[in-house]
């Protein structure tokens, strides 16, 4: 480079260099010392801090993590990491359900709540039974159904009619219909309370207003809190900040856990304790779980992918990253020797699926999903194949979720080998009049087989091509790895199969819309309470954008799935979906292959939480991340 | 002038509505729909699914919800998100705006002047070790695997150098108690940067290139960029937004420089060519006879024209620009238009995605017309109305 | 057909193998053109190799790019060895198996997208600078249209929208390339071809508009449209890996399928490690890019002789 080129950089290297360091004097920020902050990597955005929005259509992960869980409360919840239905405002559980003559002459059930008191809105106002009564009036009135997302599931509409105050410290809430678990415990009782003098002129003005619904979800909202923390900052596309709640009564109650199952809540500054009659607690509690904040402030960033939140953890800048799908397989060794990084593993609780088409052949042969159940062999695909990055789960409840999930149910070809299996497999086939070609020849002794071809359905004619749609592995190559097995399996049984990987609009559109499918791999994402298995199977869900995709019709299923919904006590209800989840496991209308592990990762040294063995994880069951629980290291 | 303007608009328009159109079939026909998307929670009745449906009007016949489209971006409307009911489209494009183009203003500008420097002076020593090694940087990055190199910037200068800040726009422990918003710093930004490039061009092309005197010239040079530097640091200063229009420009280095190193080698080689066709030109050989120094030949003579197509190529380049946004904006945690874009055609968001699009095309048309009339304006056998011809000064 | 006309036929020829021969040498001691004909020559032998490998050499149980899983390695993804000289990825699979039978879909992928771009923009290119008048303007309004759609931008909304496979992408590249910037080279050199007296003369003696197209102008634009063809090569690359690196694109593997995996799988986090994950997919992208483009310079001397070295 001539000399003259190599002076005019240099000058401007200079020049830059003066008024960099002119800009660096005046760089002293307001200082923020003293201040405690506790820094969670989000792997997207919220969209908004309007809680009607929030639940209705801008539902997401991000959303809730930001605003609806470290904000709201209802009046009851269920406490992890057992997941015990605890009372939030409630300052007990739910007096009985009565039936009463309505002021229109009319029947109604009942039931009465009594609240807390001293609990206080961020601007210092009490949390009262007017509040609690307007929240859910207010909803019916702009209908559930309209405002979209979680809200029908929060109010059920068809059957709670309104609530009614009870001077200031009850509420009465009166239901056209008994409402079942389902609709009162794990519904209505669940559902978030707002402030009415937040939300008041808001609802006013969009009633007055062409589209109600539409206005109220557009309303630019400062959220209420009577969590443990309150909004302070949005910085959008970069972060968002709150800082701990100014009245928090709550602040360093304690929840105790006994080894019996009973549950004790200790509120030492609001004076309030509550433990449950039976069983009552006993002995020394397993956990005790003290409630903070004990940080100022939680700082979320946002990150568009999962390097940059995994290089910040490294580096220090955050505590925590909360992924719903947690930490993909290679990090784990990465963040294992980064200094001051602690890793936890938990099951997810969902399940990816092998469904069948039961308004097909031969899928409408039990004989037939079954045989297909004891072919695949999810331990070899998650031990050698796809090596922990996968779960096996066969039931359709996870034994994680230890209070529903039946662990009694037949599981096909449990522990045997993989020619056991085919032996076993084509014993069933063979029992329900299939026949082949030629038929697999097994060797137990030497524990190995000869594949079969051509499988022929009870009447002779051969099994028409099958067609396995799962999707590409751009989108996820665990669920292809293992159609590709499914494939072979169905291959050694003479089954004439091929998997086709499809995208996973493709596959949705061909499955729910229009039944246009022999068998494909999905998965779902599951609450707590098992109340799905009758949206997955009950027979009124098997028409067109149904969620009974297999077209399973079975009146004794219908009957037990229905009475799931109506019972009222939590023992009965517990009874019912065990026997579902009998049904479930001899029908087969779907095979349940694996779960994901969730991995996460957090700054050992610099926070500590009180449990990381939990269902979903540490970001998992509305704790996102654990803000209120969460206490510095050392 | 007047009419070749006119016609340039009315070409923009039709061009316009033919993009919004095909972008609006290739949306519509595809499969599934965004109450699908609510499938993902299997406690959500298909009733509510169709309420989501028809308060979103995707019962409407294709024809009204076409038509509907068209006059609303016609009228500045882009329609509603799906994803972010009821959230206007434009208010999240114009959330993103100023971010998207302040760092493709500059990573355009800096890769720009990069190649054309660099591609007039390796022209200009053709065949030496210079112009094979130069050309062997630029081809290997032009072709380079682009997510590639980002992720590699970051890991190597970011994460285990520390020299520039991890990822992001926005440092949180600055802008915590920060008294505006990242986006008025961006649009202050847009500002000084627009001014200072205005600044220096005029500057150089009628102060700098009139002083005689290699010396001299140089001084001039020096003096210009000078009092535009200290101008925008004395500006900043006294806005009291200095700290944080520098916490942006620091966030800003890593994702410019990995844009820069991408598509410098494109108008560099572009500029190479194109002085190589120009060296050869009579008014070149002729300066060159004339006894003029090298230097004032390559830059005022052979340079100059050899811009012209470089320019062309510059705006035509710029959708693919635009296209590289997604990826950088993805993986330097840069939340733009390119990201949206990304983001709201996976989730299915058909009014967001359109509207990002159709965005994306008007800020392409809009900079394709104006780099027309700037050609106009540089190339002698274009220019409107007379005036001397730029090659013989 | 008549003596004389064979005999032209043949001394036209002769005529065309000597420029052949001529243009070979320039493109030859343009030392960047055969540098990239040497580069894709190594490629295509790896292509050409896979089925071979596959066939007679490697297991497909264990190698199949796909399906195949090696079982006797412990952990994967398993660093270089003599049984995976590139190691496996994080599914179990061998890279450089993934490699050479990506190498076979990159080739069809450039190719079929570079003939289909070149074969529109010479018809179109041609066809307008001919015809001129409304054609012309109807094609060129296209072009600055075709050129101005953000392609990967459009590529990645319509890889979300609709089952894209190779095919599809080689197809929309073709189209989107052919119809926008080479239609408009072409042209404006065709402009230069059809106003030569043998066009004209041809055009006299009554041959038909698409004769004297095919037979005078076309075969003068021909060096260009193939420098073009490379070029194009190296966009259609970039843009599947680009579109694959984000899960968009339904391949079986790919190039930038490969680099996916890794990332999506967590393991680009830190380049020292796990190098065999990206490098070799990553510089197989770069050097056939770079092969194809180094090629194109090389035949650009040759068409463009104003180029040459004084």
């Amino acid at each position: 480079m001539p000399r003259r080129a190599v002076a005019k950089m240099g000058s401007l290297a200079v020049a830059g260099a003066v008024v960099a360091a002119a800009l660096m004097g005046p760089l002293a920020v307001p200082s923020l010392a003293g201040q405690s902050t506790y820094t969670v990597a989000l792997l997207g955005e919220p969209t908004t801090t309007n809680v009607f929005a929030q639940l209705g259509p801008q539902a997401s992960v991000w959303n809730f993590a930001v605003v609806l869980y470290p904000m709201y409360g209802a009046l009851y919840g269920l406490a992890a990491p057992r997941w015990d239905l605890v009372p939030g405002l409630a300052a007990d559980l739910p007096g009985p359900l009565r039936q009463e003559r309505g002021p229109d002459g009319a029947t109604y059930w009942t039931g009465v709540v009594r609240l807390r008191q001293g609990l206080r809105w961020q601007d210092g106002t009490p949390v009262t039974a007017d509040d609690v009564a307007w929240t859910y009036n207010t909803i019916l009135q702009l209908d559930p159904v309209r405002l979209g997302g979680n809200w029908p599931d929060q109010v059920h509409p068809d059957y709670l009619v309104r609530v009614e105050k009870l001077g200031d410290d009850a509420v009465k809430f009166w239901f056209r219909r008994r409402p079942g678990i389902a609709v009162w415990q794990f519904g209505v009782l669940q559902a978030v309370i707002l402030q009415r003098r937040t939300w008041e002129p808001v609802v006013r003005r969009a009633l007055a207003s062409e589209d109600p619904v539409q206005a109220l979800l557009a309303a630019e909202v400062v959220p209420e809190s009577l969590g443990g923390w309150v909004y302070q900052r949005w910085e959008r596309g970069a972060f968002f900040e709150n800082r701990a709640h100014p009245y928090n009564e709550d602040r360093g109650s304690r929840t105790e856990l006994y080894p019996n199952g009973a549950v004790r809540v200790v509120s030492p500054r609001s004076g309030y304790t509550w433990q449950t009659r039976d069983p009552a607690p006993q002995g020394e509690p397993e956990l005790v779980i003290e409630s903070g904040p004990f940080f100022d402030t939680t700082l979320y960033r946002f990150y568009q992918n999962q390097n940059a939140a995994v290089l910040a953890l490294i580096r220090g800048q955050v505590d925590f990253i909360l992924n719903p799908s947690g930490l993909q397989r290679g990090f784990q060794e990465q963040l294992a020797r980064a200094a001051g990084v602690s890793l936890v593993s938990n099951p997810a609780n969902g399940f990816r699926y092998l469904a069948f088409n039961l308004r097909r052949p031969p899928f409408h042969i039990k004989a037939f999903r079954q045989a297909v159940a004891t072919v695949i062999d999810r331990e070899f695909v998650a031990g050698t194949v796809l090596q922990g990055t996968i779960e096996p789960l066969a039931t359709f409840v996870p034994p994680g979720n230890a209070y529903w999930h039946n662990p009694d149910v037949k599981l096909w070809g449990q522990g045997m080998s993989r020619a056991q299996r085919v032996a076993e497999a084509v014993r069933l086939l063979k029992e329900a009049g299939f026949s082949w070609e030629r038929e697999p020849q097994v060797d137990l002794a030497s524990d190995s087989f000869q594949p079969g071809e051509g499988l022929r359905m009870p009447g002779g004619e051969p099994v028409r091509p099958l067609e396995l749609l799962a999707p590409s592995p751009g989108y996820d190559p665990l669920r292809a790895t293992f159609a590709l097995w499914v494939e072979r399996w169905l291959r050694d049984l003479g089954v004439p199969v091929r998997t086709r990987l499809a995208d996973f609009n493709t596959i949705v559109n061909r499955t729910t819309q229009q039944h246009d499918f022999d068998m494909y791999i999905l998965g779902w994402g599951l609450t707590l309470f098992p109340d799905y298995l009758r949206s997955f199977f009950h027979s009124s869900n098997a028409g067109p954008g149904g969620f009974n995709t297999p077209g399973y019709r079975n009146p004794d299923f219908d009957r037990l799935a229905d009475r799931l919904l109506e019972v009222t006590e939590l023992d009965e209800a517990r009874a019912i979906a065990f026997q579902l989840q009998a049904i479930l496991a001899e029908e087969l209308p779907y095979v349940v292959l694996f779960t994901t592990p969730i991995l996460e990762a957090y700054r050992s040294d610099r926070v500590r939480y009180p449990f990381t063995e939990v269902l979903d994880g540490i970001q998992g069951g509305g704790m996102a991340g654990m803000p209120s629980l969460v206490k510095a290291a050392r | 002038m007047w009419s070749f303007l006119a016609r340039r608009l009315a070409q923009a328009a039709l061009t316009l509505w033919v993009f919004i159109t095909v972008t609006f079939i290739i949306l519509q026909l595809m499969p599934g729909d965004v109450t699908q998307m609510y499938l993902a929670d299997p406690r959500i009745p298909p009733e509510v699914r169709e309420a989501m449906g028809r308060q979103l009007g995707l019962d409407q016949p294709l024809g009204v919800q076409y038509l509907r489209y068209l006059g609303n971006v016609l009228t500045g409307h882009l329609g509603v998100s799906f994803s972010q009911y009821p959230t206007p489209v434009w208010s999240l494009i114009a959330e993103r705006l100023p971010r998207t183009v302040t760092l493709f203003f500059t990573a355009t500008v800096v890769s720009f002047y990069l190649g054309f420097v660099l591609g007039r002076h390796i022209a200009w020593r053709r065949g030496s070790w210079l112009d094979a090694m130069a050309t062997g940087v630029g081809v290997t990055f032009w072709t380079a695997f682009y997510p590639l190199v980002a992720l590699m910037l970051v890991w190597a200068l970011a994460f285990r150098a520390g020299w520039l800040p991890l990822n992001q726009f926005v440092d949180p422990a600055v802008w915590r108690q920060a008294p505006v918003d990242a986006n008025r710093v961006f649009r202050f930004l847009l500002i000084n940067l627009a001014a200072a490039i205005v600044v220096l061009a005029a500057g150089l092309r009628l102060g700098v290139a009139k002083v005689e005197g290699p010396t001299a010239r140089w001084a001039t040079q020096v003096a210009l960029w000078g009092s535009v530097l200290a101008a925008s640091a004395a500006w900043w200063s006294q806005s009291g937004l200095a700290v944080y229009a520098w916490d942006i420009v620091r966030h800003m280095v890593l994702p410019v420089l990995a844009l820069s190193l991408v598509s410098f080698g494109g108008a560099m080689l572009l500029m190479r060519d194109a002085m190589l066709e120009t060296v050869r030109e009579d008014y070149v050989v002729a300066a060159r006879a004339r006894g003029l120094p090298e230097r004032i030949v390559r830059d005022r003579y052979a340079a100059r024209n050899a811009l012209l197509p470089v320019m062309t190529s510059l705006t035509l380049s710029i959708g693919g620009v635009a296209s590289g946004g997604i990826v950088t904006e993805t993986l330097f945690s840069w939340p733009g238009i390119g990201q949206l874009l990304l983001a709201s055609a996976v989730a299915q968001d058909y009014p967001l995605a359109i509207g990002a699009f159709t965005f994306t095309g008007i800020f392409l048309i809009g900079a394709h017309a104006v780099a027309d009339v700037l050609h106009a304006v540089l190339d002698p056998r274009l220019r409107i109305r007379g005036g001397e011809i730029a090659a013989l000064e | 057909m008549q003596p004389w006309s064979r005999q032209l036929r043949r001394s036209r020829w002769q005529l065309r193998r000597r420029a052949l021969a001529e243009s070979w040498e320039i493109f030859r001691r343009s030392r960047v053109g055969p540098l990239g004909l040497g580069l894709i020559a190594g490629f295509g032998v790896l292509a050409l190799l896979h089925p071979v490998l596959m066939g007679w050499v490697w297991d497909p149980a264990v190698y199949d790019p796909v399906t195949g899983y090696d079982v006797t390695v412990a952990v994967h993804p398993a660093p270089p060895s003599w049984r995976h000289p590139l190691g496996t990825d994080p599914l179990g699979r061998d890279v450089l198996s993934q490699l050479m039978y990506g190498t076979r879909e990159e080739f069809a992928l450039g190719v079929l997208s570079a003939v289909i771009s070149v074969t529109i923009g010479t018809t179109v290119g041609t066809a307008a600078a001919y015809f001129g008048g409304r054609v012309d303007t109807f094609f060129m309004r296209l072009a600055d249209l075709v050129m101005l759609f953000p392609a990967i931008a459009l590529l990645l909304l319509l890889s979300a929208v609709y089952e894209i496979g190779l095919v599809q992408l080689a197809v929309l590249i073709g189209l989107l390339s052919g119809f926008g910037g080479i239609t408009i080279v072409i042209k404006s050199h065709a402009l230069s071809v059809v106003v030569r007296p043998y066009v004209e003369a041809a055009r006299l003696v009554g041959g038909s508009p698409w004769w004297v197209l095919r037979h005078h102008v076309i075969p003068n634009v021909m060096p260009l449209s193939f420098l073009y063809m490379m070029f194009n090569v190296t966009g259609a690359i970039l843009s599947e890996a680009t579109l694959s690196f984000f899960g968009l694109l339904n391949v079986r593997t790919s190039w930038g399928l490969i680099i996916h995996t890794a990332e999506a799988g967590g393991y680009l986090l830190a380049f020292d490690q796990y190098w065999w994950l990206w490098l070799p997919p990553g510089l197989a992208v770069t050097l056939l890019c770079a092969a194809f483009y180094l090629v194109g310079r090389g035949l650009d001397e040759v068409v463009n002789p104003r180029l040459r070295k004084r």
